[in-house]
């Protein structure tokens, strides 16, 4: 008597004919046929099995009836197929296909109806669930804009081989003056509106000072930007702020002229308002350079022409150009009063305002804005 | 400074229009602000007289007048009820254009024929008055000191002058020749290389014949190098012709008297200051030009009594004070219309002597703008004359009478050498000492060769700006074009950038603090007084070393913050005040602290308030407002962030913190940071009104580096770690802190973690006892531990927690 045709339906339960296993297997009568030849036996007990899997009614009696089939230990197929060895070569091959068949036809069934329990768990246990609530939501920060116009600043410097510098907002005359070459008693220092600190300090009305620093400690060359905020003595209003936040840069070598100058602050500008702005340098006066310049970028609300719709552009007034920073080669007075030769390095310098930029790009009406924190501000950035 | 376009062409002839002059002086330095025009032109509006006023038999509020036109009779139906027999008025004849582009035309109104129309100032655009029709010799009055009525059939244009085209320079500090008619003049000529008028010519070398009879004394020569005194007799009251009202009012300057006018038209015009006393109010007449004496006081022109010091530079007669040097004139020797004889002041005082008057009086003039900033010591002579001619044409019978002229260490002009090379090198484009020398050339800049590349150059008297070689390199690059300098192509010049460590661990604590849902705020350094006090006293006992300032703009920024806590309580409250019921923002930002013989301390902080509900959204059991544990979870998952392993949180109290509420934070021995929650009084200081505010504040600058240390890593273990829970009674004071690190310190290496994971009192806690569990996890990196192993540490531990807490082990 071979091993295959010692399986019959008896080996099983009669109640698992009741699974519809054509219903998970569309060739399930098929498959009981081609198992005939090798014994009637062996194709009963093939389609209860099969009812029996298709027919399992929770996950845990399926695997208990995977198991009573095709446990590693004790499964009747299982058994079967360990005694092969043990018949004739004939025998062998004929009951050694057939299991192998039912082996691999009861793996794919009992998969398929897995899969089939699994998902009606499932969607049991979200019944009631509407996915159109809202959920548990955590809060998201916001970086403030002018951290966020500094930060693009100084990325794009730290790419031309700018290293940041932080010098003390707290100043003495001396650096936020006299060694920037303004003279005592003049005039210059009145367009510098000074808070005073009691005891004669002040507090710094450019970032400039850092210029002085960094070179007293260091040698040329040099090449770095000083962020940071400054202050001046002014009623705030609209467009007026005691405190606002300011970008120095600085580059001194043995040859830095203003060509090296221009290159820069239009590399600056088109990186800020695309390739295709228009800017031009024109001179101007600050104490602590010389020559001196600033450079104007084309209104990017009226494109330079200095009207909108027949009126006077309101952002340029009608002149068609906005200042965009001071700049110039570093006055030799302050390189002596760093202790270095002028004749033996140059440098130029220049200066930004973040307000001034995250004004135009946003169109902010108020700059009393940037420093009140107002949320709806905030978070818009 | 205003450039009117009529007066620029009186000086030079140039054939640009306003746009290209605007532009050329921009790209010069001398920056223009905008361009307006000033008046309107009105072809076909004439002056015309009143004849008489009858009422319109069809409208009660017309009338219809008879109109003398110059040339005949006319007919005018008018609306206005100020329009009476007599009056001088404006009259648009048929064909006339108005300003807003409306034409006259032949009309009846209301049955009657009207041929013209009777204007308002607002129909000529000569002002925003519609109220009634203007009234010629009213206006006239009052702009012209009671000019000349004009004729009639005049037209108007030639009685109120052209529209002006007025261009706005701001003149940058350094140019004080810019603050003058004749300065602006010579930019404009370098710019289109145009030439100075023949009455431009004639002008500026004119010089005044004088006498040298006038008691004239220096005795303050280091303040006034240079004093022109002319008196003038025989003056008759007599009105500023129109022209001259016009040109001072295209100034913005209101016409006041005739002398005073052309004191005005001629500081305008030269930019140099000239004064005019009334002669019979001298005392002497004598001037001494000298030092205020102690106690002296003088009435300004302003009306003001000001008392005066020994820093202060004085004209004074041969009595007393008369005026403040290069600021102000006194009141009483003011010239007025009744004034018969004058003494004309043309003076070069020195920029910081009259800076020094002009702060002691804290007084600020056109006048003393002009001379802290450098009036042209040359150019008095020119200004005299050009005073004097024009006060002779207004009265003829003035006369020059006594007069003297004193100079004493006047600047002697300065030589720079200008080397070609410095100017190549500065700009980056090649130039020549010829090329130099013709750009300079263009200003009236003398230059002569001096051997190899380099120029002898001369600066004028009116360029005080130009000291040093480097500023010829500027004129002579703002004459050739900014806009003509090249682009070098960008270079490292092995100058590499490195992002410094503070600017690596604030960029990780800002972003640290936005992953937990924080917004950055930006507040500011400067807060009130107490809220300073307020703020440094959640972190520290002492009272706060306070930098205050001298001159606060208001009580609110009256010193500088020692921490930002304030700035974010006002935001808080501003944000609670606009109906948002979340606050969660932090600040990376500086304190103030003052130091002794030294720069204040700027540490660098980062604080965080959080108010409100734990989720931005949940409508279920989770969500509810933040409590202290919810809070602390936030700080601990930034402290983890910024690599702090093993933060020791410690009690902590002081003056605002709800009491109980609030802790430090440590490493080892060194407090890095501040928790906890306001307490109610100190944040109604602020108006907020909420029950909880968690707060943190950090020291940046004394945390561990946030880099990994370099020195290796250590490898995960791969026998996996075993889990064992111990849970111990302990007495109701020791805190979760000093058990945990008893156990860790008794439980050696091989405990890798200790978890707390129950926190509990109730039933069958022993009395004034707490429960404690916590979950331990042991590993070997090499292999399996044995049981026999983990019960001996665990032993160990047991023991240690008992010997120095009194801790027990609960039995299960
Ligand atoms: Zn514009």
């Amino acid at each position: 008597m071979s091993a295959s045709t010692a399986l019959g339906r008896g080996d099983l339960p009669d109640a698992w004919d009741s699974g519809d296993a054509a219903g998970i297997d569309p060739e399930h009568d098929r498959r009981v046929e081609e198992l005939k030849p090798a014994g009637a036996g062996v194709a009963a007990f093939y389609d209860r099995a099969a009812r029996g899997i298709a027919g399992a009614p929770d996950l845990a009696e399926l695997k208990e009836r995977h198991t009573r089939l095709l446990g590693r230990e004790r499964g009747i197929v299982t058994g079967r197929l360990a005694g092969l060895p043990e018949l004739s070569p004939e025998e062998r091959r004929q009951s050694g296909r057939a299991l192998n068949l039912i082996k691999r036809w009861l793996t794919e069934l009992e998969a398929a109806r897995r899969s089939a329990l699994e998902r009606e768990q499932e969607s049991r246990s979200a019944q009631g669930l509407d996915v159109t609530l809202p959920g548990r939501k955590p809060w998201i920060g916001h970086r403030h804009v002018l951290a966020q116009i500094q930060e693009e600043l100084l990325d794009l410097f730290h790419g031309l081989g700018y290293s940041v510098y932080v010098s003390p907002e707290v100043e003495s005359d001396d650096y936020n003056f006299g060694k920037l070459n303004f003279p005592p008693d003049h005039p210059a220092r009145d367009a510098h509106d000074t808070y005073w600190v009691d005891g004669g300090l002040l507090l710094r009305t450019h970032t400039s000072p850092g210029w002085v620093r960094a070179m007293e400690e260091r040698q040329p060359p040099l090449r770095l930007v000083f962020p940071g905020r400054v202050f001046r003595a002014e009623q705030v209003d609209a467009s007026h702020m005691d405190q606002f936040h300011q970008v120095d840069g600085l580059f001194v070598d043995r040859d830095v002229s203003m060509a090296d100058l221009k290159a820069t602050l239009n590399t600056f500008a088109r990186s800020i308002y695309g390739r295709a702005v228009r800017t031009r340098l024109v001179p101007v006066y600050f104490p602590f350079v010389e020559p001196g310049a600033q450079l104007d970028v084309a209104c990017v609300i009226c494109d330079g022409s200095g009207r909108v719709r027949d009126a006077r552009c309101p952002v340029c007034k009608g002149g068609g150009w906005i200042e965009l920073l001071g700049a110039g080669m570093v006055h030799p007075n302050v390189f002596r009063a760093v202790g270095y030769d002028p004749e033996a390095v140059t440098g130029f310098a220049f200066g930004m305002g973040l307000e001034r930029i995250a004004m135009m790009r946003w169109g902010i009406p108020e700059i009393r804005l940037f420093l009140e924190n107002d949320l709806r501000f905030l978070n818009q950035f | 400074m205003k450039l009117p376009l009529s007066w620029l062409r009186e000086w030079v002839e140039v054939d640009a229009t306003a746009e290209a002059i605007a532009d050329a002086l921009t790209r010069r330095g001398l920056y223009v602000a905008g361009i307006e025009t000033h008046g309107a032109s009105h072809p076909g509006v004439v002056v015309a007289r009143v004849l008489d006023v009858a009422r319109h038999p069809n409208a009660d509020r017309l009338s219809l007048c008879r109109v003398d036109s110059g040339h005949g009779e006319l007919r005018v139906v008018c609306g206005a009820p100020n329009v009476r027999a007599g009056m001088i008025v404006p009259l648009a004849t048929v064909g006339a254009v108005l300003p807003g582009g409306m034409v006259i035309q032949k009309s009846r109104i209301r049955g009657e024929e009207s041929q013209g129309m009777l204007c308002s100032a607002r129909e000529l655009e000569l002002s925003d008055d519609h109220e009634g029709i203007v009234d010629l010799e009213r206006l006239l009055a009052a702009s012209g000191d009671g000019a000349a009525a004009p004729g009639l059939g005049v037209p108007l244009d030639d009685v109120l002058g052209p529209p002006e085209t007025v261009i706005e320079v701001e003149v940058p500090f350094n140019r004080p020749d810019g603050l003058g008619i004749v300065g602006l003049a010579r930019e404009v000529k370098a710019a289109f290389a145009g030439r100075w008028t023949k009455a431009a010519v004639e002008r500026l070398a004119a010089h005044p014949k004088l006498r040298d009879d006038f008691d004239l004394t220096l005795e303050a020569a280091e303040g006034c190098p240079r004093y022109i005194a002319v008196a003038v007799r025989g003056l008759a009251a007599a009105p500023s012709p129109a022209w001259l009202v016009r040109r001072l009012e295209s100034m913005g300057q209101r016409s006041i008297n005739a002398i005073v006018d052309l004191t005005n038209l001629v500081l305008f015009e030269f930019g140099q200051p000239v004064h005019a006393f009334d002669l019979a109010k001298l005392a002497g007449p004598a001037i001494r030009v000298r030092r205020a004496r102690a106690r002296e006081r003088l009435v300004t022109l302003d009306g003001k009594e000001r008392a005066l010091d020994p820093e202060v530079l004085v004209i004074a007669d041969r009595d007393r004070p008369v005026a403040i040097a290069g600021v102000m004139g006194g009141a009483a020797s003011e010239v007025t219309a009744t004034t018969t004889e004058l003494l004309l002041e043309v003076a070069w005082f020195d920029p910081r002597r009259v800076r020094r008057g002009s702060r002691a009086l804290e007084l600020s003039t056109e006048a003393s703008k002009r001379y802290e900033r450098g009036v042209d010591p040359e150019i008095g002579p020119a200004a005299a004359a050009r005073f004097l001619a024009l006060l002779k044409e207004i009265m003829p019978g003035a006369a020059v009478g006594a007069s003297r002229e004193r100079r004493a260490n006047m600047p002697a002009p300065r030589t720079i050498a200008l080397r070609a090379s410095r100017i190549t090198r500065l700009v980056g484009h090649a130039f020549s000492a010829r090329e130099a020398a013709g750009h300079l050339a263009a200003f009236e800049f003398p230059t002569r060769k001096s051997g190899g590349d380099a120029l002898h150059v001369t600066v004028p008297s009116w360029r005080p700006d130009v000291g040093i070689e480097d500023d010829l390199v500027e004129e002579v690059a703002r004459a050739w074009g900014y806009d003509r300098i090249p682009e070098a192509p960008l270079e490292t010049r092995g100058v590499h950038a490195e992002r410094t460590v503070r600017e690596r661990r604030n960029e990780r604590a800002r972003a640290a603090m936005l992953a937990r849902g924080f917004s950055e705020a930006w507040t500011s350094s400067l807060v009130s007084r107490d809220e300073a006090v307020a703020t440094a006293a959640l972190l520290d006992g002492a009272p706060p070393r306070l930098l205050a300032l001298a001159n606060p703009m208001n009580p609110g920024g009256a010193v500088l913050r020692p921490n930002p806590i304030a700035g974010l309580l006002r935001a808080v409250a501003h944000n609670l005040r606009q109906g948002m019921e979340t606050v969660r923002l932090f600040e990376i930002g500086a304190g103030y602290v003052a130091r002794d013989g030294a720069l204040p301390d700027e540490p660098a902080l980062l604080a965080a308030v959080a108010v409100g509900p734990r989720f931005a959204h949940a409508h279920d059991a989770a969500q509810q407002a933040m409590d202290f544990a919810d809070a602390k979870g936030v700080w601990e998952a930034w402290l983890d962030e910024m690599r702090v392993d093993t933060p020791s949180w410690r009690t902590y109290s002081a003056a605002g913190w709800k009491p109980g509420a609030s802790a430090e934070v440590a490493i080892g021995t060194s407090r890095i940071g501040w928790a906890g929650t306001l307490g109610r009084q100190l944040l109604r200081a602020w108006d907020i009104e909420v029950p909880e505010v968690h707060l943190f504040v950090v020291r940046l600058d004394a945390m561990p580096p946030i880099e990994a240390a370099r020195s290796g890593v250590n490898l995960p273990g791969r026998f996996p770690p075993v889990r064992r829970d111990l849970a111990f009674f302990v007495p109701e004071a020791v805190t979760h802190e000093q058990l945990a690190s008893a156990l860790r310190g008794a439980a050696g290496e091989r405990l890798v973690s200790l978890e707390l994971f129950d926190v509990y009192a109730g039933h069958g806690t022993p009395e004034h006892m707490k429960g404690l569990a916590y979950a331990l996890r042991f590993q070997h990196p090499e292999r399996t531990l044995t049981e026999a192993e983990i019960q001996t540490i665990q032993d160990r531990m047991t023991a240690a927690a008992a010997k120095t807490l009194g801790a027990r082990l609960r039995e299960r």
